[in-house]
C-alpha cells in the first residue's frame, strides 16, 4: 500500500541499489509529504541505511532516480541534513564537542576559509537547543551515548536545513534523551521542517510519527501512520518473525486496534 | 658541525612524517603510508633508468606517479576486487616493492642506487653534499618540504579534519572526500621520496607511524597531537644520533629504535597509571 502525494519533499522513483550485484533495495517508489515526522521501519538488514545513503547520493543507484524538493540533490544540498548512525564514527577521535558541531557549518564553498563568528554563534545556539551547552569544550571521547547523539543532532541543527535524514538516532540513548530529542523534532516539524527517522522500536511509532514507510528490501507500504501501521503490513515487513509479531499484536490490542487473524 | 646537519636532517624528515602520520593514524591508514613508501621504489628506479639522472626532480616525478598508482591499485582491489583492505594493501606493496628490488639488482652497475641505500639511506653522508650557502642540499629540500606540509595542513585543516573524522558526513555536505584522500596521499608520496635518499624506506615508515602513535596516546586534542608528534620525532632524531654514535651502529636504524622505545615508554606509563588509578575503585567497589 503506497499513498502518493502532490508536491512531495522527497520522491524516489523505481530506485534499485545493489552491493556487488546483490540488490538490497528493490524498485522503491514513493513520495513523502512536507512538514511531517516520518518513520522508516524495517528489520535489520532491510536496507534502511542504504536507502538514506542513496537519497544523500552516497551510493550509486542501479536504476531509478531521487528528487528532493523536486530537484536533483546537488541543487538543494544546503537544505538537506544527514545524521549518520552514531556508531559510524570513532568517538575516540581527538576532537571536542564544538569541533564536531562546527562541521555542520562547513560547505564546499567555505572549506578553505575560516569559519565566522556567526558560525560559532549558531553552533553554540544549537548546543543549547540539545541541552549540551555545558559541554562545549568537552572531548568527545568523554561523552555518554546519549550525549554523543545530542552532539550529532546539534551538528545537524547547525546546518539549518529544511529536510533531515536521521539514521537510528535513538539507539543506545537513555529515555530522557530520547524524549528530549523527540520533543525537539516535533518543535522542528511545527516550523515546517520535514524529518525522516530510521526507527526500530515499534512501541513508539504511533506516538512519534505522522507518516510511516515500511521497508524490507522492497517497499511494503508508505502512508499516514493510522493507515499503514497495522498488523498485516507489519507481518509482511517482518516476514512473520514470531516474537516481534506477538509484540505488535499485543501492542495493537492494548491500544484497542482491531487485529485481524489469518 | 656534521652531527648538527645529520640531526637536523633527521628532525626535518621526522617532522614532515609526523605531521602527515597523525592523519594516517586517525584514518587508520598507516598501512597505506607503509605501502606508498615501498611502492615508490620502482618509480624511482624506472625514472632513473629512463632519465639516466639522479636529479631529485626526475626521481620525484617517478615516485609520485607510483605513489598515486598504488593508492589506485589498493582502491581497485578493495572496491572492485572485493579484497579485504589489509590484503589489498599487502599484495600491492609487496608486488611493487619486489619489482623495484628486481630492477635494482638486475641493473646494478648501470644504477647508482643500491639496496642498502634505499632501505637504510645514507644520512651519514648528508653533510658531504653541500648546496647553496654551504648548507647541505637535503636540508634545503626537506626544509622547503616541511614548510609546504605545514602550509598544506594549515590551509586544509578543516577539510582534513572533517573527512578524517566522518567521511560520509563530509560527502553528504558535498565535500569531495576523494580530493582530500588523494591530496594527503600525494603529500605522503612526496615526503617519502624526498626523505628516501637521506634516511631510507624503513625510517620513513617508522617516522610516519611512530611519532603520531606516541602523540595519539598522549592527548585527545588534534592540534596538540600534531605538535607532540613533531616533538616525539625530533627527540627520536637527536636520541637516535647519539645512540648510533655510542654503539657505533646505523644512524637511521638507531633513530627508528628510539621511536620504538618512546612508544613503549608512553604505553607502559599509561598502563601503570590506569592500574594505579583503578586500584582504589576496586577496594571500594568490592
Ligand atoms: N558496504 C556494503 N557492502 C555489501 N553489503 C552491504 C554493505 N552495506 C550493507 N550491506 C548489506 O545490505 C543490506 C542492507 O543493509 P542496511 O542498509 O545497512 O540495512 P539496515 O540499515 O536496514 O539494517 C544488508 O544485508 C547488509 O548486509
Ligand atoms: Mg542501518
Amino acid at each position: 500500500m503506497v499513498q502518493h502525494i502532490d508536491n512531495p519533499v522527497v520522491e524516489l522513483h523505481n530506485v534499485t541499489v545493489a552491493y556487488q550485484q546483490k540488490p538490497v533495495l528493490w524498485n522503491i517508489d514513493y513520495t513523502l509529504p512536507e512538514g511531517n515526522l516520518i518513520g522508516i521501519i524495517g528489520p535489520n538488514g532491510s536496507g534502511k541505511t542504504t536507502m538514506i545513503k542513496a537519497m544523500m547520493g552516497l551510493l550509486p543507484l542501479s536504476s531509478g532516480y531521487t528528487k528532493i524538493f523536486g530537484k536533483d540533490l546537488d541543487d538543494v544540498r544546503s537544505r538537506v541534513s544527514y545524521v549518520p548512525q552514531r556508531g559510524s564514527v570513532d568517538w575516540d577521535f581527538p576532537a571536542n564537542v564544538l569541533d564536531v558541531v562546527l562541521m555542520g557549518r562547513s560547505k564546499p564553498k567555505n572549506i578553505f576559509k575560516r569559519l565566522t563568528s556567526q558560525d560559532r554563534a549558531i553552533a553554540l545556539e544549537c548546543l543549547r537547543k540539545v541541552k549540551m551547552e555545558n559541554f562545549v569544550k568537552r572531548q568527545i571521547s568523554q561523552l555518554s551515548g546519549g550525549q554523543q547523539q545530542r552532539v550529532f543532532l546539534a551538528r545537524a541543527l547547525a546546518q539549518e536545513a529544511d529536510l533531515y535524514l536521521m539514521d537510528e538516532p535513538f539507539v543506545g540513548v537513555d529515555m530522557a534523551t530520547e524524549q528530549a530529542i523527540i520533543d525537539l523534532l516535533k518543535e522542528m516539524r511545527e516550523k515546517g521542517k520535514t524529518i525522516l527517522v530510521v526507527h526500530h522500536d515499534l512501541q513508539t511509532v504511533k506516538d512519534y510519527f505522522d507518516w510511516v514507510v515500511l521497508l524490507n528490501t522492497r517497499l511494503v507500504a508508505s502512508g499516514k501512520t493510522e493507515d499503514v501501521f497495522q498488523s498485516e503490513l507489519l507481518n509482511e515487513t517482518y516476514g512473520g518473525k514470531l516474537n516481534i509479531l506477538s509484540q505488535v499484536s499485543n501492542l495493537l490490542k492494548a491500544k484497542g486496534h482491531p487485529v485481524r487473524e489469518k | 658541525m656534521d652531527a648538527f646537519w645529520i640531526i637536523l636532517t633527521g628532525a626535518l624528515v621526522a617532522s614532515c612524517c609526523a605531521l602527515l602520520g597523525c592523519f594516517l593514524v586517525l584514518r587508520k591508514m598507516t598501512m597505506v603510508g607503509d605501502a606508498i613508501s615501498h611502492a615508490v621504489l620502482p618509480g624511482i628506479v624506472i625514472a632513473y633508468l629512463l632519465a639516466q639522472s639522479r636529479a631529485s626532480i626526475t626521481l620525484l616525478i617517478g615516485a609520485a606517479v607510483f605513489g598515486v598508482l598504488i593508492t589506485l591499485l589498493i582502491e581497485t582491489l578493495h572496491k572492485q576486487g572485493k579484497m579485504q583492505l589489509d590484503a589489498a594493501i599487502g599484495l600491492s606493496f609487496t608486488l611493487l616493492f619486489a619489482i623495484g628490488v628486481i630492477l635494482i639488482s638486475s641493473f646494478t652497475g648501470q644504477v647508482d642506487l643500491d639496496q642498502d641505500c634505499v632501505l637504510y639511506g645514507e644520512i651519514a653522508y648528508i653533510p658531504l653534499d653541500l648546496g647553496w650557502r654551504a648548507i647541505p642540499r637535503q636540508v634545503w629540500v626537506l626544509g622547503i618540504l616541511l614548510m609546504s606540509i605545514v602550509l598544506f595542513i594549515q590551509i586544509g585543516y578543516r577539510g582534513l579534519f572533517i573527512t578524517t573524522f566522518d567521511e560520509t558526513f563530509a560527502a553528504s555536505l558535498g565535500i569531495s572526500t576523494l580530493f582530500w584522500h588523494y591530496a594527503l596521499m600525494s603529500a605522503v608520496s612526496f615526503t617519502t621520496v624526498l626523505s628516501f635518499e637521506s634516511v631510507g624506506a624503513i625510517l620513513v615508515v617508522a617516522f610516519l607511524v611512530g611519532p603520531a602513535s606516541v602523540a595519539y596516546l598522549l592527548t585527545d586534542k588534534l592540534p596538540q597531537m600534531l605538535i607532540l608528534a613533531v616533538l616525539a620525532g625530533i627527540l627520536a632524531s637527536i636520541g637516535g644520533y647519539f645512540l648510533a654514535v655510542a654503539i657505533n651502529g646505523s644512524i637511521a636504524g638507531a633513530m627508528a629504535s628510539v621511536i620504538g622505545i618512546e612508544f613503549g615508554l608512553v604505553l607502559g606509563i599509561k598502563k601503570i597509571r590506569r592500574l594505579t588509578s583503578k586500584a582504589p575503585q576496586s577496594v571500594f567497589g568490592g
